[in-house]
């Protein structure tokens, strides 16, 4: 795929291809005969996908009526796996050449053997993550992603040097870097972009390839103060409250919009489709398999691992803290999905430790069809408790 | 008035006085062991189904089981209240029953049955993840944020794939093999909850006692299995509303003395039926597989067995059974977190259509438990399964094990009288 676009395209850009174009770019890499693997979770060493010259096409379901996933799902499932498996049973995966996901969460593992069923695939893995994060679960991870490594192998019909893994590190490295930059530019106070497009931005990043998407990303970069210039025009000139969001997998960027069009600015996330996917970066200085095993297990902030003894959460809050400090946010967000177990453990805690810490936050519970008054309704009330507080 | 189909005219019903007394009995002496133990001073830990629960007995460990004192709540109608508890403090709708009852009588433990948790504040949890994945873990995450000083130790099995394990016999969990790297991971953490336990209790591993503990626990386990096979005798010779209680055993304490005198005497009582031709049901009209958790506050076995439909075969209460060789006693706990939650369909499904065979069946009725997302997402490929694998037709019911609310018993009854309906 080629980005050819003028900087001031780029915004519309990114609507054309998160509206689907990313998926029709995919689908030409498979027709091409180019492989194309679907991902389940979010939490997949992609750079061993990627030096085995394969693209990771993250699955994320964009259906907004739900008809056939009634069939095999429970109703209160999240809305994640519902509309993964509406596309899949409307033929919207029947081209991908197989599918990978990782054991961390029964969610995952549940729809990846739903999906396995009904597509059939060449090619299927389930990645074996340990929750534990240890020295002897990254020891068995090292291996698990040697596993991986020799899957993608057999399957490719190809081998994978140590040289191409290392290739692979710093062609996502670059990738996490440039997003890094992008979510740093948020800091100023005249960033044009919505926070819908900058997560769109960051969902792109796992439907394309890597250098592809570094480039749109850079030229975003590059171009902003354009891109400054002509949102100023259209934005209120109320001065916003600025918030984190918090939840897992959101990928419904309407509720995003709502939010910002109660008076809040989003600054920052920890989402599983925003900065948990790429704010840490993969150390290039040591053997492959040690690093990605190491990244993926230690480094990666996640809700469901953590170490001997202590608490997933704690882990969770600080690293909320850490961005709440740095980009200034006045309160949290959260955004849960009824059907979220995840979330559904987590979020009094997460609420409660961020009390402690003085953040205010505010929950909105994600079902679908958007209750887009109530969200209203809530948002308007926590900005202006937010205003009093800072006044 | 509910439109019972003709043919199931209520008769009698025969359910085993003899093993309700017993099984009285046993959980009483389990009760009693508990308050001796905590009454010397041992640690308190709360254990997960199909964690290895053995070396609870081997460390003199009081040892409670936060989902079958949920159970127990549900089927004392206590509940709901919990569940309330749990969901006013924001905890998820859509998550596990067990959990959000445990949650609920933790948060408000006057409205608990038995103090909460028999009054059992824990120690440690352990936090195995070798069955309910994030469930499990999320509930040790969640005890040890209301539980200040409450330790959690992790242990982490793989998700069992047919690569690692080929294919496995149900209900022993017996596989055709064990990968190295897995085996050696698991048994390494294993230890490592051992040196734990000698840690909090101050004693050292007793060889000599894991040894009896082991062998008390193999015996215990064969007898399981071997009332499984007898359950699938025609006539069905046992009501589920005597064997629903079972996994508390299996999952739970199959080390306990108490446990293996019951099942010995248990099984001494169904042999005689099965050789005497007598079943829980006066005619048997239909043969029904039971799948999923059955909802504890409601009595749905007894009433159709009372109307000629038995269940012969019950795959949650034999997925808790696991059998434990005492000369290989760490391969066995191993083998205990290959339930059917956290395996691969491909690796058990050839010997549970085998045993669903033999117990000639005409239907089953699979048990949709709110929450549980290993287990009910999978349940309509495996409705798929028995049909095109066996012709066995099958009904889902939405059945929350805990909360009477959220599925009325007298639409779960309508669902299965028209599917029965159909079968006849």
């Amino acid at each position: 795929m080629k980005v050819d676009v003028q900087a001031k395209d780029l915004i519309d850009y990114i609507e054309k291809e998160f509206g689907g174009e990313a998926a029709k770019t995919a689908k030409e890499v498979h027709e091409r005969g180019g492989k194309v693997l679907g991902l389940v979770s979010w939490n997949i060493p992609e750079e061993v996908l990627y030096a085995a010259g394969v693209l990771p096409f993250r699955l994320f379901g964009k259906a907004q009526l739900i008809e056939k996933a009634h069939t095999y799902l429970p109703s209160w499932s999240c809305s994640f796996s519902r509309r993964c498996l509406e596309e899949a049973l409307s033929g919207e995966y029947d081209w991908l050449d197989g599918l990978i996901a990782s054991k961390l969460e029964d969610t995952c593992i549940a729809l990846f053997y739903l999906l396995k069923h009904i597509l059939k695939p060449k090619f299927s893995y389930l990645l074996q993550i340990p929750v534990l994060k240890s020295e002897l679960s990254k020891e068995y991870f090292v291996k698990e992603v040697l596993n991986l490594k020799n899957r993608m192998e057999e399957f490719m019909g190809t081998a994978i040097s140590d040289d191409d893994l290392r290739r692979a590190i710093k062609v996502y490295n670059e990738n996490r870097r440039w997003l890094k930059m992008l979510y740093k530019a948020r800091k100023r106070e005249d960033f044009p972009l919505t926070g819908a497009d900058v997560l769109k931005v960051v969902i792109l990043s796992m439907t394309m390839p890597k250098e592809e998407h570094s480039k749109v990303v850079r030229k975003i970069l590059e171009e902003i103060s354009e891109l400054r210039a002509r949102r100023r025009q259209e934005s209120n000139a109320d001065k916003k409250v600025k918030v984190h969001v918090s939840g897992t997998e959101v990928t419904d960027l309407e509720i995003l919009q709502i939010i910002e069009d109660c008076g809040a600015k989003i600054v920052s996330d920890d989402l599983n489709t925003g900065t948990t996917y790429f704010w840490n970066e993969v150390d290039e200085g040591r053997d492959p398999y040690d690093a990605l095993a190491e990244h993926y297990l230690f480094k990666v902030p996640n809700l469901l691992m953590s170490k001997q003894l202590s608490r997933a959460v704690d882990e969770r809050i600080e690293y909320i803290r850490s961005l709440v400090e740095e980009f200034e946010a006045d309160g949290v967000v959260f955004l849960v999905d009824r059907g979220c177990e995840v979330m559904g453990f987590a979020y009094p805690h997460l609420r409660d430790g961020l009390r402690k810490l003085n953040i205010p936050s505010v929950r909105l519970d994600l079902d679908y069809p958007l209750p887009r008054e109530h969200y209203v309704t809530r948002m308007r009330a926590f900005v202006e408790m937010v205003r009093e507080r800072s006044a | 008035m509910r439109e019972v189909p003709r043919e199931l005219k209520v008769r009698s019903w025969k359910p085993l006085e003899e093993v309700r007394k017993l099984f009285r009995e046993m959980f009483q002496r389990h009760l009693s062991r508990l308050m001796e133990l905590k009454g010397r001073g041992k640690p308190v830990g709360w254990f997960w189904a199909c964690s290895p629960t053995e070396l609870a007995y081997v460390f003199d460990v009081v040892n409670v089981f936060p989902e079958q004192y949920s159970a127990y709540c549900a089927s004392k109608g206590a509940s709901d209240k919990l569940i309330d508890v749990a969901i006013e403090y924001h905890y998820g709708e859509f998550t596990c029953d067990y959990l959000k009852c445990s949650i609920g009588s933790i948060l408000n433990s006057e409205i608990a049955p038995l103090g909460g948790h028999c009054g059992m504040k824990p120690d440690f949890v352990l936090d195995s993840r070798m069955a309910c994945y994030s469930g499990h873990h999320a509930m040790s995450e969640v005890f040890a944020n209301l539980y200040s000083n409450l330790k959690r130790f992790i242990i982490d099995a793989p998700f069992w794939t047919e690569d690692k394990i080929g294919k496995i016999e149900f209900p022993a969990k017996k596989p055709e093999k064990i990968s190295k790297e897995d085996y050696d991971f698991v048994v390494t953490q294993l230890w490592d909850f051992m040196h734990f336990l000698e840690g909090l209790t101050g004693e050292k591993l007793d060889e000599e006692r894991m040894k009896r503990v082991f062998e008390v626990a193999e015996k215990t386990s064969r007898n399981l299995i071997e009332i499984a096979d007898l359950m699938i005798s025609k006539p069905t010779p046992m009501s589920q509303m005597d064997y629903r209680g079972f996994p508390l055993i299996g999952f739970y304490i199959t080390a306990a003395d108490y446990a293996l005198e019951f099942t010995q005497e248990v099984l001494e009582i169904i042999k005689k039926r099965v050789k005497r031709g007598e079943g829980v049901a006066e005619e048997e009209k239909l043969r029904l597989l039971s799948q999923g958790i059955i909802p504890w506050y409601s009595e749905l076995y007894k009433y159709y067995e009372e109307r000629g439909v038995v269940f012969p075969l019950n795959l949650y209460v034999e997925d808790t059974f696991c059998l434990i060789e005492s000369s290989k006693p760490l391969e066995s706990l191993v083998r205990r977190s290959m339930s059917l939650w956290n395996c691969d369909a491909d690796t058990w499904i050839e010997s549970v259509l085998r045993r669903a065979k033999r117990a000639d069946l005409d239907g089953a009725i699979l048990f949709e438990n709110t929450g549980c997302r290993l287990f009910s997402y999978g349940l309509r490929r495996f409705k798929e399964t028995l049909w095109e694998g066996l012709g066995i037709p099958s009904v889902i019911v939405e059945a929350p094990q805990c909360d009477p609310r959220g599925m009325p018993l007298e639409r779960a009854i309508t669902k299965i009288n028209a599917f029965i309906e159909s079968l006849l």
